[in-house]
């Protein structure tokens, strides 16, 4: 019986209208799929060399054990928007002679099968193999994957449970987010660590393998709570997930119209299309979920942003003057006092292996007591080395007089010897445009995430009654004026948003403050022209993950939105001048806003003509 | 009030509507008929002007439909689910069809209350999306729409089916009020011939995009009606010619 069930799921899958899209469509997100696939395999089999670069003095292993808690936490909050357990399906079974505890195992069990289940393997397979197998013994390795694929499955579990409590209701789910942040803070200021508790239940698991036992009670425990649940509950009206979803979230909007007259009503009507159905407030909240994982993103960006890194007192005092061999020498490398940028630090770093091998803040020079700088390296007997001085990156290393030739010297090291260097010129640093181009592209994409998730689809929203807004006696340009106010309000609403990132690095909410201006300016602009190409229908309740709606136009709203502003950008960039290329897109910005009136006038018309190949659009399923 | 011109709609090389000249005049309540595919709502699309013509074009009160929109202030419409919008209370999206009408308040409930019969309690006051309600109800709720404003032009693409019978009468009746009342221009489509024949004084059959029969209503068109569409019948050849 289970197999016939699963078969028949298998066939509803691959018969779906998902596998009924145009070719080109299904290479893309096939293409899509695997790039996203590959990453994470990557990002799984790169991870010791990843960690061993970013955090070279923590072990590896206990820091992806404090991960892990804030994982299942932000795994479940994630759930709860994107993954739908499909319980109605089993209409059709249930008049059939089929056993209820067969159909009831069914649904629990074909809920396991999902991408949330699956993608994670992607990471955690590899980083079993090369972090934990060779650390601790194979047995070990396993079973400590073993109890959190458990886990993995219990939240699975627990999240289908808490579907059908009704508990998971937005508001309060922005709650759970809000203390996951404070935790998260609270972290890293030290005063409560989520990760420290994780690590320790999970080292504690390493070291005790038959704890394995716990989660997979645990997972049983949820199993036996859902079938329970189902049970009570195989009748049709009971089945149907959140019956407190018919407490409807009346007006208090009003006051909208009476504010701004017809754009209010139309106002009005926007707010209820975002918040009242399924796509769009799950697009909403994914906007909203990659806005708090975007200071991760920008972390990694803000090294190359940081042209003075403090080094962390273990580096300072971490001694390399030790000798491998009696032949070794040792040579002091030494800086008077000389003046530096505020919280500067001076750092050694050159060919050899003892001197990093040019990674730019290599060895971190020790302020001695008389101000000067000094460090003492063993090297081999006959090692020839060539090393220079910088502030933490290329972008300050020491350069000879007013040139921008690096000023890097050599020393073939027959004895112990102490080299003194007088007199450093710091080259001044400048982004990078690599760095600029870098956070251009997040930029507009964080500082725009939530308008452009609601403007792209715009009017394809509306797809399903679009004809009574034709029909009717609506003034349009009123209509997009609205939709227009929205975007902006959104546009705002995810600058503020984003202001959190100044504790990361200001030089990003410089650059997200002129990409914002450009996204509300012109952006919006282009998204409102690239509408009136809108084709697909789109389904208001449908998964966010369906590919409906989705055609060929809307794939090519990445290209103008994304990529123009940096194509803008890179002349002035690539000639030096950063700032300016920036200024110029804050430019664009507000000379979009002033000509808003005429270029919606020619959009309108554009729409007037476009209008039936829409209808025609639409209508087809 | 209503004028087809040469109108033609064309699909992948086949004709769906062929109208040579159809003229509607103001006050007329016209009845249309047809199988399937006989072109109906291409028509009824045409006049709202959500499809664009191959040739011809219709006048809405001398206006040419497709290029202006003076017609949207005095034509009500009801085709399809299309015309709803479902994440609103029924409360809320005749709201906003009073709004568009400029209604004040004080005429929103006067029409609302003379909807009391015909809604039956089951439409407002629910506390339900509109998405919620039955699929009968749903329609309800956009035949009511269109007929807020009391519009001159009023179109109805088979508004009977999924109605429950009280429904129907009722619907019936407002209709004939208000063809006594306003002498609202309403054009009708059905599969019913017995509701069209009783609400319609006009009624024009349409068979794969051409009109065959333009009769006027009266104690025999049932029969006519019925004679048409059942060709093979017990008496004679009651054929497709009449």
């Amino acid at each position: 019986m289970f197999r016939i069930l699963l078969s028949h799921t298998w066939r509803a899958m691959v018969r779906s209208v998902i596998w009924k899209r145009s070719l080109g469509a299904s290479i893309f997100w096939g293409v899509i799929i695997l790039l996203m696939a590959l990453n994470m395999l990557s990002f799984g089999l790169f991870f010791d060399a990843l960690i061993a670069e970013l955090y070279p003095d923590r072990d590896p292993i206990q820091l992806i054990n404090g991960v892990l808690l804030y994982y299942l936490a932000v795994d479940l909050l994630l759930r709860r928007f994107l993954q739908r357990t499909p319980v109605l399906s089993v209409k059709s079974y249930l008049i059939l002679p089929i056993r209820r505890s067969s159909i009831i195992h069914f649904i629990i069990l074909r809920s396991l099968i999902s991408l949330f289940n699956i993608l994670p393997l992607l990471i955690l397979i590899p980083i079993v193999l090369r972090v934990l197998v060779p650390a601790v013994s194979p047995l070990t390795a396993w079973s400590w994957f073993a109890a959190f694929f458990l886990l993995m499955l219990s939240n699975s579990l627990l999240h289908v449970y808490l579907e059908r409590q009704s508990l998971l209701h937005p508001g309060r789910l922005i709650l759970i987010f809000m203390l996951l942040a404070a935790a998260l803070v609270a972290d890293k200021l030290d005063l409560f660590s989520l990760s420290g508790l994780s690590a320790a239940m999970f080292g504690f698991l390493l070291e005790n393998p038959l704890l394995l036992s716990v989660p997979f009670i645990v997972l049983i425990l949820i199993y036996r709570l859902n079938y329970l649940t189902f049970r009570r509950h195989m009748y049709l009206d009971r089945l149907a997930v959140r019956p407190g979803r018919s407490r409807v979230s009346s007006g208090g909007l009003d006051f909208l119209e009476n504010l701004f007259g017809e754009t209010g009503m139309f106002l009005q009507l926007e707010l209820k299309l975002l918040f009242r159905n399924k796509r769009t407030r799950a697009s909403f909240a994914v906007g909203i979920v990659t806005l708090i994982i975007a200071p991760l993103i920008y972390f990694s960006l803000s090294r190359e942003l940081e042209f003075y890194p403090r080094p962390d007192p273990v580096t300072i005092n971490r001694d390399h003057s030790a000798k491998t061999s009696p032949a070794d020498h040792l040579v002091t490398f030494r800086l008077p006092n000389v003046p530096l940028p505020e919280n500067a630090w001076i750092y050694i770093t050159g060919d050899h292996p003892n001197l990093t091998k040019w990674r730019p803040a290599g060895i971190p020079m020790q302020l001695q007591q008389d101000s000067s700088w000094q460090r003492i390296i063993a090297f081999p007997d006959q090692a020839r080395i060539r090393y220079i001085y910088t502030l933490g990156s290329w972008a300050t290393e020491t350069a000879k007089g007013d040139s921008l030739n690096p000023d890097t010297q050599t020393l073939t090291v027959i004895r112990d010897t102490t080299v003194t260097y007088a007199d450093p010129q710091w080259k001044i640093p400048r982004r990078s445009v690599f760095a600029d181009v870098m956070m251009i592209y997040m930029g507009i994409l964080l500082t725009g995430i939530l308008l452009l998730f609601y403007g792209q689809f715009m009017l394809a929203w509306e797809s399903g009654y679009f004809e009574f807004l034709i029909t009717s006696n609506i003034d349009f340009k009123s209509y997009l004026h609205a939709k227009y106010v929205l975007l902006v309000v959104l546009g705002i609403l995810n600058y503020l948003l984003m202001l959190l990132l100044i504790f990361i690095s200001p030089v990003i909410v410089y650059v997200n403050t002129a990409l914002t201006m450009y996204n509300i300016g012109v952006n919006i602009l282009i998204l409102f022209f690239l509408v009136t190409f809108t084709r697909k229908r789109l389904d208001l309740n449908a998964s966010i993950f369906g590919t409906q709606g989705k055609g060929a136009a809307h794939y090519s709203t990445i290209v103008p939105v994304l990529i123009v502003p940096i194509l803008i950008y890179l002349p002035f960039g690539l000639k030096g001048f950063n700032d300016t290329g920036i200024m110029v897109l804050a430019g664009l910005g507000i000379i979009g806003l002033l000509v808003k009136r005429p270029v919606m006038t020619l959009i309108l018309n554009r729409l007037q003509k476009q209008k039936y190949k829409m209808v025609a659009g639409f209508r087809q399923n | 009030m209503l004028k087809a011109n040469n109108l033609k709609k064309i699909y992948s090389g086949i004709t769906v509507l062929d109208l040579h000249e159809l003229v509607i005049p103001e006050g007329e309540s016209f009845g249309l008929v047809g199988n399937n595919g006989a072109g109906k709502t291409t028509f009824f699309s045409l006049i709202l002007d959500i499809i664009e013509s191959n040739t011809g074009q219709v006048f809405s009160n001398d206006m040419d439909v497709a290029h202006s929109d003076h017609w949207k202030s005095y034509t009500g419409a009801f085709l399809d689910e299309h015309f709803l919008i479902d994440f609103l209370t029924p409360e809320e999206y005749f709201a906003f069809v009073a709004r568009l009408h400029k209604l004040d308040s004080e005429q929103y409930k006067e029409i609302l209350a003379g909807f009391k019969d015909f809604f039956n309690g089951e439409i407002l006051n629910q506390n339900k999306y509109i998405r919620a309600l039955s699929r009968g109800n749903q329609k309800k709720v956009g035949i009511a729409a269109a007929l807020f404003g009391k519009p001159k032009v009023l179109i109805l693409d088979e508004p009977f089916p999924h109605l429950d019978p009280t429904s129907v009468i009722r619907l019936k009746h407002i209709l004939k009020e208000l063809r006594s009342d306003v002498k609202t221009t309403m054009l009708i489509s059905s599969h019913d011939l017995n509701h069209v024949t009783e609400v319609c004084e006009r009624i024009v059959i349409l068979e794969k995009g051409l009109v065959v029969h333009d009769l006027r209503t009266d104690k025999t068109t049932l029969e006519t009606l019925h004679a048409y569409f059942d060709p093979i019948r017990e008496e004679g050849a009651a054929g497709r010619s009449l």
